[in-house]
């Protein structure tokens, strides 16, 4: 049984998601039972992979349709020709962390929205967000990676064109189904290219067969950019604010971790299907390292500044998350600069792993403290009925909960200690620091900035005198929104205090499966 | 002292002690609490006009509560020119928007061309 764990953990949700229908002529009940279930059940079986791949560094593989899954190539053949799912520890670390915001999402979204006949379509579309998630972060077939893709970004449009009856919503969705498409026709493109020049889709295989042809880096560049724009790298990022803004709270706290997981596409192609560490390599790794850089440090700045300036509260937080991600693209960005260097990894070793570290880090603090605030942030749109910090006011009187959660999420995602974001923050700073000084005063001076946009929201919308009269809903909370931000403030303040352990038993790990040369 | 390590981020090189911090803070409060307790004022009085802000002029015609969107209003101002650029550049027009994947397409691949990449 535990064999068959890789494929189980994508084949429950899209099996559930079809099965909802029949199950919900049962009841409403039942339905949840059963939803909330699944989501347990994905996160068991997640962490019950912990102990083989992050304790002892095992690779599993999955052959899907092979006679036995851990056979890779068929009799008589010498390429796989089978879709092989491949678990190491940064698509588990990266899989973990979905399935726990899928979980709160799903929490968080059982009073959040309405039951108005068309909440069935909702939670079956939040499992197939789950299944192409973990889909694209468990597969280690291009083609399958693409297919993961596109289930993910068009339950994301769905999702977020969810509330037809509103004005603004179904263009964003729509706008958000563009934008991936176009990103994924691209990708399609460089995957073909590898296709045709290798015959097979398989990652490990082309990696090995890998000549580092002009039509190898043409390929490189159509799967790269694309996935980048699907992260939100600056200059491509325009479509977050429109999109991130409009969709319900926990779909855009799922969205984070949907953005991360094309983020963790760029990482994965960078490292496992282009990275050699063998001395014959002609794709320039320092500038592939600098191109992601200063993808990453205009992220930082252009994401904050325009957050400085939003009156819009899921705006504001939308930028961010565009800002946040150009710390990842930064930590990472300096360890491929310094990858497969001449100088025989030591400048890797001495701060690029460090670099790398912080960069991955700040992924899984990210997907906490963001998704957090965007649950605030559907409280405070709950009460005033509006997204407008002008209009509203006083909060902290009525929701202590909520105050204490946005407390929690603004110093985590302002590196304040002890939150997650402080431990993150501070190894980026440090290990840039070795790179480029000026690097890492531009990180720091961004992080300025986030704390005094944080700072704006909570004048706007939690100081200042109790208001009623502007309060549209003055219902308690649901247990399911308080659970959900629970959830996510009890992750922030334990990977901040103990970050020493998250880096040995997840991030350790997860450079171990992505990087060559340790 | 093994298991306290774990609690210690040694990697980093800087002395990051969140545990110890933590310690240092919950006294820290304790310790202000029983002295707020024993030597702070005691003539407070929660119902009264005392604990409300004080603001002259005639508070009955003007909304005296600055909104969040003149916060950091000077920091806009410095930087109008940037901003302007900025804003119309997320003019919300989906054309404009995939540009820029066309423009970063093209950049990488002159890198290519010029041999950089």
């Amino acid at each position: 049984m535990t064999e068959h764990l890789p494929v189980l953990i994508i084949a429950v949700p899209l099996l559930a998601a079809f099965v909802l229908p029949i199950v919900r002529i049962l009841g409403v009940i039942p339905r949840d039972i059963f939803v909330f279930s699944v989501f347990v059940a994905v996160n068991v079986m997640l962490m019950s992979l912990i102990p083989d791949i992050c304790i002892y560094n095992k690779t599993l593989h999955y052959v899907l349709g092979a006679a036995s899954p851990s056979t890779l190539t068929p009799e008589g053949l010498a390429f796989p020709i089978r879709i092989v799912l491949k678990i190491d520890g940064f698509s588990l670390l990266m899989a973990v962390f979905s399935a726990i915001v899928g979980l709160v999402g799903f929490l968080y979204s059982h009073k959040f929205v309405p039951e108005d006949g068309r909440k069935n379509y909702y939670v079956i579309l939040l499992l197939l967000m789950l299944v192409g998630m973990i889909g694209l972060e468990f597969t280690n077939d291009l083609f399958n990676f693409f297919v993961f893709l596109e289930i993910l970004s068009i339950s994301c449009a769905a999702l977020v064109a969810f509330r037809t009856n509103q004005k603004h919503p179904p263009y964003a969705g729509y706008k958000y189904l563009l934008v991936s498409s176009l990103a994924t026709s691209f990708f399609l493109l460089g995957v073909g290219l590898c296709y045709a020049q290798y015959g097979s889709f398989n990652m490990d295989y082309i990696n090995r067969m890998l000549n580092h042809s002009l039509l190898d880096r043409v390929a490189l560049v159509f799967m790269i950019i694309p996935l980048a724009m699907k992260a939100g790298a600056v200059p491509m990022h325009m479509w977050v604010a429109d999109t991130y803004s409009e969709a319900p709270a926990p779909v855009t706290a799922m969205l984070v971790t949907a953005s991360q997981a094309s983020l963790y596409g760029v990482f994965r192609l960078s490292f496992t299907l282009f990275g050699n560490s063998t001395a014959n390599i002609s794709i320039n790794y320092h500038t592939l390292g600098w191109i992601i850089i200063i993808l990453g440090v205009l992220s930082m700045f252009i994401g904050v500044t325009m957050a400085l300036v939003q009156h819009d509260v899921k705006r504001l937080m939308a930028f961010h998350s565009v800002s946040q991600t150009g710390y990842m693209l930064l930590g990472v960005g300096v360890g491929i600069a310094v990858y497969a260097g001449h100088d025989g990894g030591a400048a890797f070793h001495q701060y690029g792993k460090l670099a790398m570290t912080g960069g991955i880090f700040h992924i899984i603090n990210n997907s906490m403290y963001k998704g957090l605030l965007f649950l605030t942030a559907g409280v405070m749109v709950r009460r005033f009925g509006t997204a407008n910090l002008d209009r509203m006011i006083g909060m902290a009187h009525r929701d202590v909960f909520t105050t204490i959660a946005f407390i929690v999420g603004a110093l985590a995602i302002a590196g304040i200690p002890p939150f997650s974001g402080f431990a993150s923050k501070l190894i980026i700073f440090e290990s840039v620091y070795h790179f480029n000084p000026f690097l890492s005063v531009i990180a720091m001076f961004v992080s300025v900035l986030t704390l005094a946009s944080f700072l704006k929201v909570f004048y706007g919308a939690f100081l200042g005198p109790e208001r009623k009269d502007l309060l549209v809903d003055n219902n308690p909370l649901p247990h399911g929104m308080t659970a959900g931000m629970g959830i996510m403030c009890l992750f922030i303040l334990i990977m901040g205090i103990a970050p020493e352990a998250v880096i040995k038993y997840l991030i350790d790990p997860a450079i171990a499966g992505l990087v060559k040369i340790l | 002292m093994d298991f306290l390590n774990r609690f210690i981020a040694q990697n980093t090189g800087i002395l990051w002690y969140p545990s110890l911090l933590l310690g240092i803070l919950i006294i820290l409060v304790i310790v202000l609490t029983v002295w707020g307790r024993l030597f702070f004022r005691r003539d407070y009085n929660k119902n009264s006009p005392q604990v409300k802000p004080f603001n002259s002029g005639n508070l009955e015609e003007i909304d005296y509560n600055i909104a969040s969107s003149n916060l950091f209003w000077g920091f806009r101002k410095a930087l109008e020119s940037y901003y302007a650029v900025m804003i119309s550049s997320h003019s919300g027009d989906l054309n404009d928007y995939l540009k820029w994947l066309a423009i970063s397409i093209a950049i990488c691949f002159l890198l290519i061309a010029g041999g950089l990449l």
